[in-house]
């Protein structure tokens, strides 16, 4: 599925950690145009994409790529990070507009199973309820990295669980 | 660690407090006391000092490895903005 320009800049910008303001300020705009690029109502100035590139940390080429970034693989023993150095990326878009993003390292994902904490008690959302952090837990470690789970569930909630 | 909490009309709140400041051996033992005193957990949940301390040296390790990293960003259809950075 591809992903519009408006959530990359969106993604991206929750990536390195900066508010709408802090963006506009950077780049010199307002922050409702920076909503509005993300919410796809309009479109940043060709002459600023070079800027939106460098603060967000990508090439133009990549900003401008609507193919999704995070598809699932299994990496070869070789290319294993430690799953010390990995993190769980909990993202949930409800149908009412809420956007929840939880970002958990997976070290501390281990000691949250170790103590007997299941999925419901880290995200506390019901659709969540089925999912098997063990499971995940054990594909990360078999390599599997990317989106690992995506629901949308009957009343419209997207939730996806990654790990990068 | 950074907490931000911004509502629509309303003044943004910025919180900078030390990391260590929360995380260190002396919270995770009273934040242990007070969960096995005053929480009641489902009965596979147990969760002592030795592993509060445990989750406290993993978010110090963590915040030297991902500095700024965004633990929880949640945005509401209002507009309210909570977010909680390491």
């Amino acid at each position: 599925m591809a992903i519009t320009f408006g959530k990359k800049i969106y993604e991206l910008r929750k990536e390195k950690g900066l508010t709408q303001e802090e963006l506009s300020e950077k780049l010199g705009v307002s922050p409702q145009a920076v909503s509005k690029w993300e919410n796809d109502l309009s479109y940043p100035d060709v002459m600023l994409l070079p800027k939106i590139a460098q603060i967000l940390g990508v090439t133009v080429d990549e900003l401008l790529s609507t193919s999704p970034k995070k598809e699932t693989v299994i990496l070869p023993e070789s290319q294993r990070k430690n799953i010390d150095d990995l993190i769980l990326k909990i993202v949930v878009n409800s149908s009412d507009g809420d956007k929840i993003r939880v970002n958990l390292p997976m070290s501390l994902v281990k000691i949250g199973l170790e103590m007997g904490m299941k999925m419901p008690n880290i995200s506390g959302n019901n659709a969540l309820k089925e999912v098997d952090l063990e499971q995940i837990l054990a594909l990360v470690e078999k390599g599997v990295i990317g989106k690992l789970v995506d629901v949308e569930s009957a009343r419209g909630d997207i939730i996806e669980i990654v790990v990068e | 660690m950074k907490i931000l909490i911004s509502s629509r009309g309303e003044k943004t709140i910025k919180l900078l407090v030390p990391t260590r400041l929360i995380f260190n051996r002396f919270t995770a033992f009273i934040v242990a006391k007070i969960l096995t005193k005053y929480v009641s957990f489902n009965e596979n949940i147990n969760i002592s000092s030795y592993d509060i301390t445990r989750i406290v040296k993993e978010f110090i390790r963590m915040k030297k490895k991902f500095p700024d990293l965004v633990l929880v960003d949640i945005e509401s259809s209002d507009g309210d903005i909570i977010q909680i950075k390491l």
